[in-house]
């Protein structure tokens, strides 16, 4: 079970992205989605702590229970082009990267409105604007 | 690795013993690996599948 601190996460995301900035593409691609997905992940164990204590009001449960599919759905493109991209440049096919970029541009904009809910949910401390990196 | 690199590396490690043990060994794991493989993809897509409210 993932622990509720989670203020921590910004600074996780910029360090794990000012890591990997120097990374292949592919890699870097994976580690910055994959980062993004735990921590996403984190976030919605958190919110399920206070809305399994009774914290949420229906209406706020709402919108972020119709937020959260178009985060699946941008996340999973975002994955989905990123392994079309790798399965493209391993067979000698053209490939692009900014379809990537472009897909992970939609996550970006969906995981900082969730981010959004979720804080007025009363997880706390939560980052009031992430900044995902597009890949060189 | 640079002198940046090493400071970034304890950083992140401070930060993420704090955020519990879980989180900590994926997302490690993720920063450690070289090319993913379709499993690893995969991994995150069972990851996003979970509905809102699962466990």
């Amino acid at each position: 079970m993932y622990n509720k601190k989670i203020y921590q996460i910004p600074t996780i995301l910029l360090l794990s992205v000012m890591l990997v900035a120097c990374s292949s593409f592919i890699k870097t691609s994976y580690q910055t989605l994959g980062t993004t997905v735990h921590i996403v992940e984190a976030a919605r164990q958190a919110y399920n702590n206070v809305y399994s204590l009774g914290g949420v009001s229906p209406d706020l449960d709402s919108k972020i229970s119709a937020l959260w599919p178009k985060y699946q759905d941008a996340m999973n493109a975002a994955i989905s082009s990123s392994k079309a991209y790798q399965v493209a440049t391993q067979n000698g096919l053209p490939a692009s990267k900014e379809e990537v970029n472009i897909a992970i541009g939609n996550v970006e904009v969906l995981v900082n409105d969730l981010i959004a809910l979720f804080s007025k949910a009363g997880v706390k401390d939560l980052p009031s604007n992430l900044a995902i990196e597009r890949i060189k | 690795m640079s002198d940046l690199d090493k400071q970034l590396v304890i950083s992140i490690l401070q930060v993420l013993i704090q955020y519990g043990p879980q989180a900590y060994q994926a997302i490690m794991n993720i920063l450690k690996k070289g090319d993913p493989t379709p499993a690893d993809w995969d991994s995150l897509t069972q990851i996003v599948a979970k509905n809102l409210h699962d466990k």
